[in-house]
Formats: structure tokens, C-alpha cells, sequence
């Protein structure tokens, strides 16, 4: 039984990967370079006031020994932020899906439907609540990263 | 069930509730992710992110001022007193906003196609308040305590149209409105580099906005408008011709002899951009005329001209008794002079 007991450790401790995530934001920037040129530039989200569009980036970290698969980010957009279309990306290949309705339920923007009715139309992206990357590995001591773009009501 | 139709209502009445401001000034976003995976086929626990995402929303300053009765150059008369404008401030700010207001006289700037040529007087300001009563009229600056956000405020304008205005003259004035802190100090955007955690000012007014003198993002908005006057302008041309003698009788070949009847013609043109009224002509004849023989008096108005002609009685309407003397100076009272016309009056008189 003990040696049972652990076998099983040992068995879990081989498994667990260590796959850490972190989100961070940032916001577009105009510098003057050197040269004089307006340079473009994100740079840590600070001065945010209505209307400024914030560069959200979740970043993967396995520090594990063996590869992570099958891995799902789920990103609620933060109240008073709306989701810029098209702007949801990833390292590497993944699938993006959308939900409409508070993370129950993801589809492609296609199928993404609000209201009844007369009023039912195709959810506008700034209508969405939700964002999911579904990455199929993740490599050990990899690091990968999700991002979207969403702006200040 | 019921739970969700709470939730529901939640998310409607937010909707509803969306302001135009924006996000309201100090409210903390936090963005947070979750991650689910496996391991040699095995689900892990989720995990969320370690460090959320977080910023304080910074204030934004935002306002407009437009002129909103809708007519760009009023109407206006020399002399007139209390001329009023109106216009209207928006707080855009994402959060609530104290101002000042000032109105001025322009001097040149043109405004709608219009050259300011004249000034106004005695500018005063009323405003709004949020009981729906007006504030009395004084001179500016005049501060607005606070205006909530999106709220807009009705304020007008008074002027003083200066008397030696003639037909044509422009004035135009301008309405500025001011963003002041608490301590009325104008508000001024948050020095140095942002602090995430802190909540600063940014000046964000009048974005795209380069008419009426404005500069962006200084704190300050201004509309204008303007007055422009309309004036009868008259002449008065007197002439005469004799309608009749004691020889010839009502003829074109009448002399100027004693006893000879003689018809005056005053020629009042107006060549200003509206009517004129209550127009009184007074005339003292002269000596050698008999005052108590006048008669006749009669209104032809809205001519291209007017013309004496001897042995021809004068044309027109016969004046009403009561606004006319008939003596040795005459007064003809009421009288009114059509715009870009040629108004005749007539009279006629014995030679003593």
C-alpha cells in the first residue's frame, strides 16, 4: 500500500507541468525618434481615459518539464471595455471563439447571435463578453502568449 | 430563474445607463484570464493569471459649447437693449465638471460668412440651473457649479445694440466656456509621466474643432454668433409745381401768382433692408404762403418715384384728419416708407 502510495506521487509529480499565466496591458503611443519621425509604440496602459484602445496580452509560461496540451485561455472582457474586432490573436496557431452571453457558450462570429425576434441580429464584436484561444501544446519551459484588443467605454 | 432575470435586468438597465462621457474617472479595469490544460493526457487544475491586468481610468476633460437658438445673424434695431442669444454647454467629462463662462465682443472675425463691423455693449450672461430657474443676468465671467456628466446646460446671452448702428452693420460675440478645479482655477492636464494607480487629467476638449477661435485640448470652448442690423435708411426731397391760378385755372400753364394754389411733394425714399413706421414730416412754410389754406394731403406710397406736375392733383390716399396739422408749419404725422421705395406725400397751399 505504501509503495502504492508512492508510486502515485511520484506519477503526479512527473505530470505537473507548471503553466502560469499573466496578463498585461498596454496602450498605443506616438514618440519622436531620433531621426524626428513619429514612431508608433505600446507601452505599459496608463493614461486611459474614454475612447483609448488597450492591448491586452496573456502570457503562457510552462516552466514545466513536459508539454502542456490541450490548453484553453478563457478572457472575460473587462467591464467597460469593449472587444475590438478582429484584434484576438495568438503565438502560433490556435482557435478563437467568442461568446456572447458570459463565457457559457463560444462560437465563431458568425454564429454569435443577440436579441429575439425582430431583434435578433449577428453580435456586433463590441457585443461580445468573452474571448477563448484554444492552443494544442504548449512545449516545456515554453512560453506562448494570447492577446485581443479591447477599447474604454 | 429568478436570478437570471435579475441578471438580466442588471445588464439592460447598464445599457440604458451608457453615458457618452465614457467610463466615469477613477474606475479601476482589471483584465484576468484563466487557463485550463493537460499534461501526458491528464487535465490540470486551471489556473488564473497571477497578476491581473489593472488601470484606474484616468479623467478626461470634455465639453462643448454650441449656439443653439438656431439663427446665426439676428435681426436687430440701433438702440436695441437685451438682445439675447442662447447656447448650450455639454459635459462630456467622465465625471462632473465645474466652469466658467464668459461672453465677449468680437472685433473683425467673421462668422459665417459675415465681417464683424460694429461692436455690441453690456454683454451679461444667464444660466440653467438645475431647477429649471434662470440665474439673473450678469456680467461674466460666471461660474456653473457642477455639471453632471453628459449634462448639458441652457445658457443665454444679452447685448446692447449701440444706437449709431446703421443698415448692414455686423456684430458678432463669442461665449467661451472655461473647465475650473474646486478651487475655480483653471483645470490644467497632469503633469510628467502617467501613474497607473492614480487617477489624472488628461484635457481631451474640442478634438477636431478649429473654428471659432478654438485651440484643442486647452480647456476651453467657445461658439459665436451675431447680430446684424436691419434699418430703414430715408432721404426726404421736397419740390413743388402749381396746380392751379386765378387765370388759368387747374392747368400745367398755371403761374406762381397770389392766389395761385401750389403742390408740395415731399419724396421720402427708403433704401434700407426694412419698412419704416411712425414717420412725421414736420414743414414751416414760408411767410408769403397761407398756413390756413392747406388741404389736400395725401399719401402715395410704395412708388418707384415721385413726381410734381403741374395742374395734376396729387395721387394717392387722403391722410386721416387726425395726423396732420394744417397751419403755418405743417405736420404730417404716421406716415410709413416702404422698403426700397419712393413713399410720396403731398400737399397743397395758397400763395398769399
Amino acid at each position: 500500500m505504501k509503495k502504492f502510495v508512492m508510486a502515485s506521487a511520484l506519477l503526479l509529480t512527473m505530470v505537473q507541468a507548471n503553466v502560469m499565466i499573466n496578463s498585461a496591458s498596454f496602450q498605443e503611443q506616438t514618440k519622436v525618434s531620433p531621426s524626428g519621425e513619429k514612431v508608433k509604440e505600446w507601452v505599459k496602459a496608463s493614461k486611459v481615459v474614454p475612447g483609448t484602445m488597450i492591448r491586452y496580452v496573456n502570457t503562457l509560461d510552462n516552466s514545466g518539464d513536459k508539454p502542456a496540451t490541450k490548453l484553453v485561455v478563457n478572457n472575460p472582457v473587462p467591464e467597460n471595455m469593449e472587444y475590438v474586432a478582429n484584434s484576438a490573436s495568438c503565438q502560433g496557431s490556435c482557435v478563437i471563439s467568442y461568446s456572447v452571453d458570459g463565457g457559457k457558450t463560444y462560437k465563431q462570429p458568425e454564429e454569435l447571435f443577440l436579441g429575439v425576434g425582430e431583434d435578433k441580429h449577428l453580435a456586433k464584436a463590441s457585443e461580445y463578453t468573452d474571448i477563448r484561444w484554444v492552443v494544442d501544446s504548449l512545449g516545456a519551459t515554453s512560453q506562448s502568449s494570447v492577446e485581443y484588443k479591447a477599447r474604454l467605454k | 430563474m429568478k436570478k437570471i432575470l435579475s441578471m438580466a435586468a442588471i445588464l439592460a438597465l447598464s445599457s440604458m445607463s451608457a453615458m457618452a462621457a465614457g467610463t466615469e474617472s477613477g474606475t479601476v479595469v482589471s483584465n484576468s484570464a484563466s487557463l485550463s490544460y493537460s499534461v501526458g493526457g491528464a487535465t490540470q487544475p486551471t489556473v488564473n493569471t497571477t497578476e491581473a491586468a489593472t488601470f484606474v481610468v484616468d479623467k478626461k476633460i470634455d465639453f462643448s459649447v454650441v449656439h443653439a437658438d438656431g439663427t446665426k445673424h439676428l435681426i436687430t434695431t440701433p438702440g436695441a437693449t437685451e438682445v439675447e442669444r442662447t447656447f448650450t454647454l455639454e459635459n462630456t467629462t467622465n465625471e462632473i465638471q465645474r466652469f466658467t463662462i464668459n461672453g465677449t465682443n468680437l472685433t473683425g472675425d467673421t462668422y459665417d460668412s459675415k465681417v464683424d463691423n460694429s461692436d455690441v455693449s453690456d454683454i451679461k450672461i444667464s444660466f440653467e440651473q438645475a431647477d429649471g430657474t434662470w440665474t439673473a443676468f450678469a456680467s461674466g465671467p460666471v461660474t456653473i457649479p457642477d455639471v453632471g456628466i453628459d449634462g448639458t446646460v441652457n445658457i443665454k446671452v444679452q447685448s446692447t445694440i449701440p444706437n449709431t448702428n446703421v443698415d448692414g452693420n455686423i456684430m458678432n460675440i463669442q461665449l467661451e466656456a472655461t473647465a475650473i478645479d474646486a478651487n475655480g482655477d483653471a483645470e490644467v492636464a497632469t503633469a510628467g509621466e502617467d501613474n497607473k494607480d492614480l487617477k489624472d487629467t488628461v484635457l481631451g476638449e474640442g478634438a477636431n474643432i478649429t473654428e471659432f477661435g478654438n485651440t484643442q485640448f486647452d480647456g476651453k470652448y467657445s461658439a459665436w454668433a451675431g447680430y446684424i442690423i436691419n434699418s430703414p435708411v430715408l432721404s426726404l426731397t421736397k419740390s413743388s409745381c402749381v396746380y392751379e391760378d386765378l387765370v388759368s385755372g387747374v392747368s400745367a400753364n398755371a403761374k406762381r401768382i397770389p392766389g395761385a394754389t401750389i403742390t408740395y411733394l415731399f419724396d421720402i425714399e427708403n433704401t434700407g433692408s426694412i419698412d419704416a413706421s411712425d414717420i412725421n414730416i414736420t414743414d414751416a412754410l414760408p411767410a408769403e404762403l397761407d398756413g390756413t389754406s392747406v388741404a389736400v394731403i395725401k399719401m402715395n406710397d410704395a412708388q418707384d418715384s415721385c413726381t410734381c406736375t403741374g395742374g395734376v392733383a396729387g395721387a394717392g390716399t387722403l391722410v386721416d384728419a387726425a395726423n396732420y396739422e394744417a397751419a403755418q408749419t405743417v405736420k404730417i404725422n404716421s406716415l410709413t416708407a416702404q422698403k426700397a421705395k419712393h413713399n410720396c406725400v403731398t400737399l397743397q397751399v395758397k400763395i398769399k
